[in-house]
């Protein structure tokens, strides 16, 4: 999508400015047409159809926060350009195989990273353009970066759709098997119901979280991800994690409980079965022990 | 129903409870977006519309994850230069600063009160203030890199970016220590990750508590096989990839080692740490008999003692306190005090978790797959049951464990040091003097 506003900041001039700033080698042989489709490019994947209406402020700032340099690279390799795909491959091959390794491991890494390596290098299509993946990079982050999230984001699907479960759960034949189903004929013949209960009231209160204490607690509990991770993924300090992660989690509870008591009736002997039920189910598949039931 | 059981049950429903999140793919960012919002370069309307959609969608989730470990483990792999400034965290420099603060000081006003003390009036010159910035960390860095440098490769110092992590390990064990009497840290531990848990790094708080000799501790230690061939135990970088569902990570294969590789035998591993205990006194008394201008090598001879600790404390680690359950495919290690990492391949890849930021673990057993049990000093004992959460166990009596045996998650016999034998069978409720 090229913009067609006249906004003097995707002037042929602006692009050359910006082209200066971003300071490719002149052996990328980059010209300022070039670069300037490739921001307004940029500029259209942020604003999308937003972009004719966003002020020339808000435009400027966002051109002028980009990678500018790390977009001229792309830009250059997407073009075909046999200097700046040597630049590439000399500062971010090792660091591709690098990264494919601690995504992917040693026997998937080579596989994840000789493929987006082609698709990086581009494929000349029959109209005699190079269709590149560099196409897609826009700048908002450095190169580098951006090599990392795709390479997670093929991989995660990779792992996604080739799912295996490999638990402690899965249990040799003869091993002593801890129940992980409601028993056939459970003697209380109201577990079932303070089951469905529980899960009902806490996914409504887990609908209910701030989105940003519910990613905190999905990857905390989920992803096993540390404090310091969930605190470099958001921001915060692992101390102000830690303390929020707490507070979600007391929060949670306590609402669990008073919707349990106050909507559903239940005592709080009732109350400490709910959780003495759930707690008897491994690894707290509710939704398989509710399902056994039927 | 105890409190801790409710909890126990509350964690566990989080867990499914979250990870049934899913989303459209075509909801998802592209990558530009996901990598713009990782770097934390989205404006802010843009990074709390997408931080809606992560909240509620796995798929997003596993991705950034699996991000976030690729970075650490990135930043963890040995002589690889670290691309960000490891002056980038303030939290790092705060008491690297302070260290290099004192070393100033002391230089600065050491020849001052040596001239007063002889009458000479001399007029002070003007400190120089110490800049909170690079420079004076560096050099502290260099200077313990330098000290260990003298030493033999296998057991090599930690590189300026492990003392960043041995510095944010102190930052942290601070909080923990702050945190202890609230329980919190009972509630939420700071798992440890592959980066975490290098080899060369030690928590100073328990090199303070070091004493002479602590090498010799390591002979006390009769659970454990013999120490790997390198003390700089090779970590997989591939343990990365969140397994949604709240289950185990995924097996991700990667350069390790395995537990039967060759070791250097502990006394030759002692025989190196007493070396090189003996060279740091030996640089010690050298650099007392110097004149007293060089008493700048006072930052040498400590930094050559803490590498010495540090040493120690990697011996201990590489002491290999791998701990084997009945399936072979399940191992724990002791990473480092406090520490343990898990591995359901067999060693290939290792998870890391905390037990007790405040405990220093010497020995362990695991009688089932999702059992085990850790002694350490000062009456240090704990257990799992379901491979995840530790609990502490009251002890026999305030003494340094150093072995023990186990036939399930009750029965247990833990040795002192000092080679009392004491047993359980009701988890750690009431404990018998055993012959």
């Amino acid at each position: 999508m090229t913009l067609s506003h006249t906004s003097e900041l995707l002037r042929p001039e602006t692009a050359r400015r910006l082209l200066e700033k971003a300071a490719p080698l002149k052996e990328w042989s980059l010209t300022a047409e070039q670069f300037q489709i490739a921001l307004e490019r940029s500029a259209a994947q942020r604003f999308g159809a937003e972009a004719k209406a966003a002020t020339s402020a808000k435009l400027s700032a966002y051109l002028e926060g980009l990678h500018l340099h790390d977009l001229a690279l792309a830009c250059a390799c997407s073009g075909g350009n046999a200097a700046a795909w040597e630049h590439f491959v000399a500062a971010y091959r090792p660091e591709l195989y690098r990264a494919a390794r601690a995504i992917a491991g040693e026997s998937g890494a080579r596989e994840l990273a000789d493929s987006l390596y082609a698709e990086l290098f581009g494929l000349r299509e029959p109209e005699g353009r190079r269709k590149s993946l560099f196409d897609y990079f826009h700048g908002r982050s450095k190169l580098g970066t951006w090599l990392h999230a795709i390479l997670a984001q093929r991989h995660v699907d990779e792992f996604r759709r080739t799912r295996k479960t490999d638990s402690l759960d899965d249990l040799e034949p003869g091993e002593e098997r801890r129940e992980s189903v409601a028993p056939a004929a459970p003697p209380d013949p109201e577990r079932h119901r303070y089951l469905a209960m529980l899960q009902a009231t806490l996914a409504a209160a887990l609908a209910a979280l701030e989105p940003r204490d519910r990613l905190r607690l999905a990857y905390y509990y989920v992803e096993e991800l540390t404090l310091a991770q969930i605190g470099k993924l958001m921001g915060e300090h692992e101390a102000t994690v830690s303390r929020r992660l707490e507070r979600a989690r007391r929060d949670l509870r306590r609402s669990v409980e008073r919707a349990l008591v106050e909507k559903q009736k239940l005592s709080e002997a009732q109350l400490r079965l709910c959780f003495e039920y759930a707690c008897q189910e491994w690894p707290f598949d509710l939704t398989r022990a509710l399902s056994a039931r039927e | 129903m105890a409190s801790r059981e409710q909890d126990k049950a509350m964690n566990g429903l989080l867990r499914q409870g979250l990870a049934r999140d899913a989303a459209t793919a075509q909801d998802c960012p592209q990558a530009d977006v996901l990598a713009a919002y990782y770097q934390r370069s989205l404006d802010a309307e843009e990074a709390t519309r997408w931080e809606l959609h992560f909240s509620r969608c796995a798929r997003c989730r596993e991705q950034l994850a699996a991000m976030v470990r690729a970075d650490e483990a990135a930043e963890a792999a040995p002589g690889r230069a670290r691309e960000r400034s490891w002056f980038a965290n303030p939290w790092m420099l705060v008491p690297a600063a302070a260290a290099a603060l004192a070393i100033l000081l002391w230089v600065q006003f050491a020849p001052m009160m040596r001239s007063r003390q002889t009458g000479t009036a001399e007029v002070a010159t003007a400190v120089q203030p110490a800049a909170p910035s690079v420079a004076p960390a560096g050099t502290v860095a260099r200077k313990a890199a330098s000290a260990s440098s003298k030493v033999s490769p296998a057991l090599a110092a930690p590189k300026p970016e492990r003392r960043a992590q041995e510095a944010d390990r102190e930052a942290r064990n601070h909080k923990a220590a702050s945190l202890k009497d609230s329980g919190k840290r009972e509630q939420f531990s700071t798992r440890v990750t592959l980066a975490e848990s290098a080899p060369a790094v030690a928590a100073p708080p328990q090199e303070s508590r070091k004493e002479g000799g602590e090498a010799v501790g390591a002979a006390r230690i009769a659970n454990v096989p013999p120490p790997p061939a390198s003390a700089q135990a090779q970590y997989a970088p591939g343990v990365v990839g969140g397994v949604p569902g709240g289950q185990p990570q995924r097996p991700a294969a990667a350069p390790a080692v395995a537990p039967q590789q060759n070791q250097i035998p502990k006394q030759e591993a002692r025989t190196n740490l007493s070396l090189l205990e003996g060279q740091a006194a030996k640089e010690d008394s050298q650099a007392m008999q110097k004149a007293p201008a060089a008493v700048a090598a006072t930052g040498e001879r400590t930094a050559a003692k803490a590498a010495a600790s540090r040493l120690r404390t990697a011996d201990e680690r590489s002491g290999s306190r791998i701990i084997h359950s009945p399936d072979a495919k399940v191992l724990w290690r002791i990473a480092s005090p406090g520490f343990v990492e898990l591995s359901l391949d067999g060693g290939a890849t290792w998870n890391g978790q905390e037990v007790d930021p405040n405990a220093e673990l010497l020995a362990g057993a695991s009688p089932g797959r999702k059992v085990c049990w850790l002694v350490g000093r000062n009456g240090a004992v704990f257990v799992t049951r379901d491979a995840r959460t530790w609990n502490k166990v009251a002890p026999p009596a305030a003494l340094d464990f150093v072995r023990v045996s186990a036939e399930n998650d009750r029965a247990a016999s833990v040795v002192s040091s000092d080679g009392q034998t004491f047993r359980t069978s009701d988890a750690g409720a009431s404990w018998q003097p055993a012959e």
